[in-house]
């Protein structure tokens, strides 16, 4: 199975760019493909649960959607414990994510080097935003 | 090799020019080119004032795509470039060209 990797730099209703990744991961999730979403510098924002929109498509609804097809969603630690969505100061052994109560299931916090691995093992990576 | 661009900034930005820039280069180079416009892309569409860069893709034998959805959201539908392609399902062409057929895909 080939894998896309989406590397996203904005965050959810500031630009298109959140919209873009979630067209572009459904689509590939529909034909097949394996798909991940790596969340960096403001990009952190958009897994992040409770989110209430009047106008605008909710992200969080179409993110948690798009878990439920295949979708697998890191978020750089760094930029997210900057955010505040990191809740301690070690990794969790066996998952080797940082605690949060803050984000949908299927979504968690990393290590940046979670993204080069990812890199690696893609067909094809895509950068949105930033 | 067959390069794919992915534009989301409006025509006025320098990440814009760039990316036409390159996308011209390599078609000049003899590479196959498809530039997709998305969002504020889809800017770069339209026949007011259009980059020369873009202008020479298309008769040089580049594919332009443009998102009809977005063409429609700015009222730019009926003002697109003759020769740029608006395809039925945008997302699908986009998705099947970048994981089959792409030798590089970039962004901007």
């Amino acid at each position: 199975m080939k894998t896309l990797t989406l590397y996203l730099l904005s965050g959810p209703y500031t630009s298109q760019c959140t919209d873009v990744a979630c067209e572009l991961a459904q689509k590939a999730l529909e034909k097949g493909y394996r798909v991940n979403l790596f969340l960096y510098i403001d990009g952190v924002h958009v897994p992040k649960k409770g989110q209430r929109t009047l106008k605008f498509p909710n992200v969080e609804e179409r993110l948690e959607k798009l878990v439920q097809k295949g979708l697998s969603i890191k978020a750089c630690v760094r930029c997210a414990s900057a955010r505040g969505y990191v809740e301690g100061e070690a990794p969790e052994t066996e998952t080797d994510t940082f605690p949060t109560t803050q984000y949908i299931e299927g979504a968690s916090i990393t290590e940046i080097y979670a993204f080069p691995s990812w890199i690696k093992e893609s067909d094809k990576v895509i950068s949105l935003g930033g | 090799m067959r390069f794919i661009f992915i534009l989301t900034e409006s025509s006025k930005s320098a990440r814009s020019e760039l990316c036409l820039k390159y996308a011209f280069s390599a078609r000049i180079g003899g590479h196959q080119v498809a530039v997709y416009l998305i969002g504020d892309g889809v800017f770069c569409a339209i026949g007011k004032y259009p980059s020369p860069k873009l202008i020479g893709l298309l008769s040089d034998g580049g594919e332009i795509y443009a998102r009809k959805e977005d063409l429609e959201a700015r009222g730019l539908l009926s003002r697109v470039l003759t020769g740029v392609e608006i395809p039925f399902d945008f997302y699908d062409k986009l998705i099947e060209d970048v994981m089959e057929r792409a030798d590089r895909v970039m962004s901007f």
